[in-house]
């Protein structure tokens, strides 16, 4: 059973946009892909520890900006070179017009 | 599936070259379904690996270094690639369809990729200066300069170029006191604007790099205890190492000697096939063929064009359509910034510059029409990746922008995006 942390308004996080979101010493992005539906994973990008949040969404892509290395933002795959390892991603849940992360 | 070695394979593809344009073809090939038998015929004795890491995490890393490895042994074998490693191509038989390895063996192909990459430029005034001096290219050279790079090693870079600038952040970081000597007037000549350029070299002087413009090597003379380098704006210097990153040139003999037409690449249409239709050229050794009334072939040497071309080959040996090429695009590692790139400058009519405060900045390149066609940005890559990577769909969407926009840091470029309807252009994806 996830714990839900309050991570802010809805919207705060536009489509096709990303957002910082740092709780007890561990920091997060939360996505928003073309559709408008909401995700969120870890904010380090696997490869060299730069964060999502400064990154590039692209329909329901996060773009890494150090490399331009490609996850993902529903499942948090790796879409190839130059990541390879996988995001970690969390269940965000919409109440009341806020965002809920589901951490574990 | 059992492949029996001796049938021959009607759809066989063999790549020359086991770099990053060599695996990325054959992954492509692979994720797009083919079963075709796909062979990689690598000189260097190890699975494909990836270069960017030698001028930086292989120098800099305190752990054993280790290759990045784009496809591992086990990988090739769940993949059915087949890898012919540590052993060169002599000779293409474009007749009979065939590769002749210097083991004798020869492979027969339905289409070939000659991906034989780059190899760097050598100064012949320190050929007899001994195994003090070096080049950057394959993982034993950063094997090499990593052992040699110690506190206090005393190191010249010759090359003010990007692989010299990435090593020189790296060296000083390990300890060694590095001088860096450019034979032009600035560094990244090619790479980046001048305001950058200005703004790299102050960077890498606050970090204790040495650096000399418009100077040469014109002596050297090798020492027991070191290699002695006259320059040719002081008297000599004892150096314990020299590395000449002075650029690559293309590695297009095997093509030249099958008669393909080569300049200063191999050259290819935009779909990378040669003149010959069974046979295409990506990444470092290819050139694309300029536009028929006129313009130079274009050879890029990044490591996206690279990836990229991979994939654009699979498509077309696969038989599907050309997709709209994206903007070239480049990065560089150095210290803790970097400097980015994407389009194409040489046709920059105007600069327009974006400051973004802490010295960090982008430059916009616009064309005659107003339209953007380049930009570089140099910071922290939180800073500058996600406006480059803007910039680049810009650039492919051949927006015409506004100069007060974009100089302005307040207007975020994925609106500009918006507005001109751009943001559905598709990234072009490896393989997606």
């Amino acid at each position: 059973m996830p714990n839900w942390i309050d991570a802010g308004p809805k919207d705060a996080v536009e489509v096709e946009d990303v957002m910082r979101f740092d709780h007890e010493g561990r920091t997060f992005a939360i996505y928003r892909d073309e559709s408008g539906a909401f995700f969120a994973s870890d904010g380090l990008c696997t490869h060299e520890q730069v964060h999502l949040a400064d990154g590039f969404v692209v329909g329901s892509t996060i773009e890494c900006p150090r490399h331009q290395g490609r996850f993902d933002i529903r499942t948090g795959k790796a879409k190839g070179a130059p990541v390879c390892i996988d995001l970690k991603t969390y269940p965000v849940r919409i109440e009341a017009g806020r965002l809920l992360l589901g951490m574990d | 599936m059992i492949r029996a070695p001796d049938l021959p394979d009607a759809d066989a593809v063999v790549i020359i070259g086991a770099g990053l344009a060599g695996a990325s073809c054959a992954r492509a090939l692979r994720e797009k379904g083919s079963r075709a038998s796909i062979t990689i015929i690598g000189a260097e004795p190890h699975q494909p690996y990836d270069r960017p890491p030698l001028s930086k995490a292989i120098l800099l890393g305190n752990h054993a270094p280790a290759l990045t490895i784009l496809i591992g042994a086990e990988e090739a074998q769940s993949l059915d690639i087949g890898m012919q490693l540590g052993v060169a191509a002599v000779r293409i038989d474009r007749e009979a369809r065939a590769v002749i390895l210097a083991n004798g063996t020869t492979i027969s192909y339905r289409h070939l990729l000659i991906a034989t990459g780059a190899r760097p430029r050598t100064l012949s005034i320190l050929a007899e200066a001994g195994d003090r001096v070096q080049m950057l290219r394959r993982y034993e050279d950063a094997l090499a300069l990593r052992e040699n790079l110690r506190d206090g090693a005393k190191l010249l870079i010759i090359g003010g170029g990007l692989i010299g600038l990435e090593v020189a952040a790296a060296a000083v970081q390990m300890g060694c006191a590095v001088t860096l000597v450019e034979a032009g007037d600035r560094l990244l000549a090619r790479a980046v604007p001048q305001a950058i350029a200005e703004r790299v070299l102050v960077r890498h002087q606050d970090a204790g790099v040495r650096i000399m413009l418009s100077t040469i090597v014109v002596g050297c003379k090798p020492h027991s205890n070191g290699v002695g380098i006259s320059l040719s704006n002081c008297a000599e210097e004892r150096f314990d190492r020299v590395l000449v990153a002075i650029g690559v040139e293309p590695e297009i003999a095997l093509a030249a000697a099958s008669r393909l037409p080569v300049d200063d690449g191999v050259l290819t249409g935009p779909d990378r096939r040669t003149d010959d239709p069974a046979v295409f050229a990506a990444g470092d050794c290819s050139a694309r063929r300029g536009p028929r009334d006129g313009g130079s072939p274009r050879r890029l040497e990044c490591w996206k064009a690279a990836l990229d071309d991979g994939a654009i080959v699979a498509r077309a040996i696969l038989g599907e359509p050309l997709e709209p090429e994206a903007p070239p695009w480049f990065w560089s590692d150095q210290h803790d910034w970097q400097i980015q790139g994407t389009g194409h400058g040489a046709h920059a009519h105007t600069l327009i510059e974006r400051r973004l405060g802490d010295d960090a900045m982008i430059i916009f390149g616009l064309d005659a029409e107003d339209r953007l066609v380049a930009a570089w940005g140099l910071g922290q890559a939180g800073q500058i990746g996600r406006e480059i990577r803007a910039a680049q769909l810009l650039i492919a969407a051949k927006a015409c922008t506004n100069g007060a926009l974009l100089a302005d840091p307040g207007v975020r470029l994925r609106d500009l995006l918006r507005q001109t309807g751009a943001s559905n252009v598709t990234a072009q994806d490896g393989a997606s």
